[in-house]
């Protein structure tokens, strides 16, 4: 069935189509949508699932890691600075290895105050453990949170959806929506291997002493290690069941091309639109989305850039002092290989401001016409 | 290695109660209804009941304090309600309706209590059928004494019968709880008064006697006149009424008098087709009778004239001639309130066709036994009821100026439990003081009858121990009244009791103040999973083995019942 939906209407498609046991969240622009579809649901009595009520986002993590210790599949979703607050229990969901799916809708943090999309919560918090999966369109919004399901479920590691706060959340496109009796052969019920018996009682989440500590850590490393493979798996079923895969990078563009335009979220779709119209005027240009930021596809980015001789990345976010985090990742992996073109780190639409296709041209002008970057951050549309 | 730190075996042999420095226990407390209730009424076990749909589990439950649930439902003045902690929220628990709804629930289906079996030899005489001597041989009875009612008139029922008219309490409601008494064993023989056809040497065969005579004399106004023809008094107005006695009544009659009497005599009039006129020598603040009824009584037609005083009565062939004062308020008296003062020369008069002294009511001493010692218009007694006498125990309205319906059953009960102690040789106030509802007065006689069952901590529970997070407002019901204009052409009763539905939306609304009701929320709230529900026993107990004394579950319970003290070291 294809409807015309929001983003955030996506998200709670997916979490319905996940058969979801226990959400907890607190409402934060632009998430509020997506909870609010979903409380409404469970509260008029057609989605059977158990929706905790709580104080902050903080708590809303931690209930789902109860609940999610307990042995069911769990959901929440939200946005900037609730997403920073939640920090401490994002570190706990990865350390007890439990496979909860949130949705981030992407939000600039304050001050100054705004609520419009920016990649800086998100990537915030790159290094707690916790798998990172951008999307471009509501449809692709819809299907990752199928997958993600099944990559945690598969690796016992937390799965973050990320979406672009109003360009995805709150614009309504077309999107095809799968029945549940498609979704159930794809996504089965969850089988935690450690679930709470009160009837034979366990010590979860004890103390390890430095004995120990280096070994769990390193378990986590592995776990994240096995994405690649078990998300490609996931994918093809998917594709194969549904006709739509997303990889965890996409190429497109010309074949040989010399240039290559790097983006993640929705810049990808305009980026689709200005690298076809500047082939058609003969620039020999390819664009790469990035979809899974962590674990960081090194090895498929590897694959796509041969031949590559310059990377323009467009960052919608800034690690100040450094610059943009996906150009940064970028040039840490490059660093051990033979082949390394030279990265060209733009940062474009703080704050929600729109990353126009001249703006996106600037960029790959830009790129074209020196051998190397002038400077290690590229502002683009900055107001001088 | 495992992926989480979690332990290699089960960890049931770590003890974590041991950690604990403070224990949670599960502690019923008295809810301030009961306390409040001169019955000893055990409202909010029977209110639970009703929640469950258990409407004849509540009236048992009430049937174990009080024999007459239909009565008191209807006519009591509910100082429970007074007390309801919700009343602090929104508004209190209609309790009264609720007591009358379980009762009315029984009386469609012939509930009865059964015949007690295995009566013991020792034979008591009760003086006076009314609520207080009922209320004592029901539980003699129910204590397996042979008991001996002896009443005056010639229907039992005391004040019940010939002061409160029926449409406040139909006389099958009376009949059914008077009967439902005679069944248990207790024997009624009417139309033998006190001191005319029964002596106390009449009485040796029995081992103890429970005087309950009542206050049925109506008190004079000592004004002159007031002997006259024309002028009547309350009581004697109100017993031919509700004996259905014929009365000859001018058309305008003045009540005088401010009390349940005078209200209910003014209602009488207005219900045999005549105007009445209430006066009243203080304000409204201070009449003595319930709030409602004035209500009711001003809806169906009465003035009141308040701050008015009669001095003389004149008979001017039919008419009557009321010479009064006009009254203001002054120091407060001994009963707190405002004393009137009369303001001179404010003499005015009322031209009426009847007056009806309602001024109070005083008790006949005539046949007292000697050595019953009095003041201040009642026979003493100590608090278990017996008298200087041996053997001779009084209650109701001839022992105490609460001369309420309420106050008549309690004193009844308090009497049974005195006389079995002083037949078994136990210490009474012993044994009061064992099965006192909070601080008492009224106090439990299941308890007595049952010493193990249901203990309670004396603590009343105050609003401010309730968890109001799990409570939301919601209205108290009321009882549908009928229409005035209908209520005022007959003596039917004026107020119908509640509906199934609306009764369970009413018990609802009960916080169940330090009565543990099976909500759960220490089940759900406890962290080391250490509220244990056993299938024998549905109530729940702490598996003190694993419980760590954090606590939640005492701040979490809606309703006080889990106390916390510290772990003795």
């Amino acid at each position: 069935m294809k409807r015309v939906i929001t983003g955030n209407q996506a998200v709670a498609y997916g979490v319905i189509l996940s058969r979801v046991d226990v959400i907890s969240a607190y409402p934060i622009t632009p998430q509020t949508t997506i909870v609010e579809e979903l409380s409404e649901l469970i509260a008029s009595g057609r989605l059977n699932t158990r929706f905790l009520k709580v104080e902050s986002e903080h708590s809303a993590m931690a209930a789902l890691i109860g609940a999610s210790t307990g042995g069911v599949r769990c959901f929440t979703a939200t946005s900037s600075h609730g997403l920073a607050y939640m920090h401490e229990m994002l570190h706990w969901a990865s350390g007890a290895r439990l496979p909860i799916v949130m949705v981030n809708v992407n939000r600039a943090i304050g001050p100054p105050w705004n609520i419009w999309s920016d990649q800086s919560d998100s990537l915030s918090q790159r290094d707690t453990g916790w798998i990172q999966l951008y999307c471009e369109n509501n449809q692709e919004v819809l299907d990752t949170i199928l997958q993600a399901y099944r990559i945690a479920e598969s690796v016992k590691l937390p799965v973050m959806v990320v979406l672009d706060a109003f360009v995805l959340s709150h614009t309504s496109e077309p999107v095809e929506i799968p029945t549940m009796e498609e979704v159930d052969p794809f996504l089965l019920p969850f089988c935690p291997e450690y679930p709470i018996d009160i009837q034979e009682p366990m010590a979860y989440s004890m103390i390890a002493t430095p004995e120990y500590f280096l070994e769990f850590r390193y378990k986590i490393q592995k776990a994240m290690e096995k994405v690649p493979e078990v998300a490609q798996k996931v994918d093809d079923e998917f594709r194969s069941r549904f006709g739509r895969g997303y990889g965890a990078i996409e190429r497109y563009g010309e074949e040989k091309a010399e240039i290559l335009l790097m983006t993640s979220g929705t810049v990808t779709s305009t980026s689709r639109v200005v690298i076809q119209k500047l082939i058609g005027e003969g620039v020999s240009i390819a664009g790469i989305k990035i979809k899974r930021f962590r674990p960081f596809p090194s090895k498929e980015i590897f694959e796509e850039i041969k031949g590559a001789k310059k990377l323009a990345v467009i960052d919608r976010n800034l690690s100040a002092g450094v610059g943009g985090i996906f150009a940064q990742e970028l040039r840490a992996t490059l660093y051990s290989r033979e082949e390394r073109p030279q990265v060209f780190g733009f940062i474009s639409g703080l704050g929600g401001r729109d990353i126009t296709p001249e703006l996106i041209e600037e960029a790959i002008q830009y790129t074209a016409e020196h051998p190397r970057p002038e400077e290690e951050i590229l502002w683009l549309g900055l107001k001088k | 290695m495992p992926d989480i730190s979690i332990s290699l075996g089960y960890m049931d042999w770590n003890k974590t109660g041991t950690w604990r420095t403070q224990r949670p226990f599960y502690e019923d407390k008295t809810p301030p209804c009961s306390a409040a209730c001169p019955v000893g009424n055990d409202i909010v076990r029977f209110i639970q009941k009703i929640t469950q749909e258990d409407f004849e589990g509540a009236w048992h439950l009430i049937k174990e304090e009080n024999p007459f649930p239909g009565i008191c439902g209807r006519v009591c003045f509910h100082p429970c309600e007074s007390k309801c902690n919700r009343a602090s929220y929104d508004e209190p628990i209609a309790i009264h309706a609720l007591e009358r709804f379980v009762s009315d629930f029984a009386s469609n289906l012939n509930k009865r209590i059964e015949k007690i079996p295995d009566v013991r030899e020792e034979k008591i005489a009760i003086i006076g059928s009314g609520p207080a001597g009922m209320s004592c041989a029901y539980h003699l009875a129910k204590l397996h004494y042979d008991v001996t009612v002896f009443e005056s008139s010639s229907l039992a029922g005391g004040m019940l019968r010939t002061g409160i008219p029926s449409y406040r309490l139909p006389k099958d409601v009376l009949d059914r709880e008077i009967s439902n008494i005679e069944a248990l064993g207790v024997k009624i023989q009417t139309g033998i008064p006190f001191g005319e056809n029964l002596e106390l040497e009449d009485l040796k065969d029995y081992r103890a006697i429970f005087i309950a005579t009542g206050a049925h004399r109506s008190r004079g106004l000592h004004i002159p006149g007031e002997k006259g023809k024309g002028v009547f008094n309350g009581l004697d107005f109100l017993r031919k009424v509700n004996l259905s006695k014929k009365v000859i009544l001018g058309d305008k009659i003045a009540i005088i008098g401010g009390g349940n009497t005078a209200i209910d005599v003014a209602r009488s009039v207005i219900r045999l087709g005549k105007k009445a006129t209430l006066l009243y020598r203080r304000s409204k603040e201070e009449m003595p009778a319930f709030e409602d009824e004035i209500v009711e009584a001003i809806e169906e037609g009465v003035k009141i004239r308040y701050l008015v005083n009669p001095i003389r009565i004149q008979q001017k062939d039919s008419l009557q001639r009321l010479e009064c004062l006009r009254m203001e308020l002054g120091e407060k008296d001994e009963s707190g309130r405002r004393k009137p003062v009369p303001i001179p020369h404010s003499n005015f008069s009322i031209e009426t066709d009847g007056v009806i002294i309602a001024a109070g009511e005083e008790i006949e001493i005539s046949f007292l036994p000697k050595g019953m010692e009095r003041e201040r218009g009642i026979v003493l007694t100590q608090r278990d009821g017996s008298t200087g006498i041996k053997g001779i125990f009084a209650g109701g309205d001839l022992t105490s100026n609460q001369r309420t319906v309420a106050h008549a059953i309690g004193s009844g009960k308090k009497a049974a439990l005195a006389i079995d102690c002083y037949l078994k040789g136990k210490d009474s106030e012993e044994a009061i003081h064992q099965i006192l509802i909070g601080e008492g007065p009224s106090l439990s006689i299941f308890r007595h009858l049952h010493p193990e069952e249901r203990p309670m901590n004396p603590h009343v529970v105050t609003f401010e121990e309730l968890n109001m997070d799990y409570f939301e407002p919601l209205k108290r019901h009321k009882e549908f009244k009928g229409l005035v204009k209908e209520r005022i052409k007959r003596f039917g009763e004026v107020t119908s009791a509640f509906t199934t539905s609306i009764a369970l939306e009413e018990a609802e609304r009960c916080f169940s103040c330090g009565t543990c009701n099976e909500c759960e929320n220490c089940y759900v709230f406890c962290p080391d999973a250490s509220i244990i529900k056993t299938e024998e026993n549905l109530s729940h107990q702490v598996d003190y083995d694993f419980c760590k004394g954090c606590g939640i579950c005492f701040s979490e319970c809606p309703r006080g019942a889990i106390s916390l003290k510290e772990e003795a070291r």
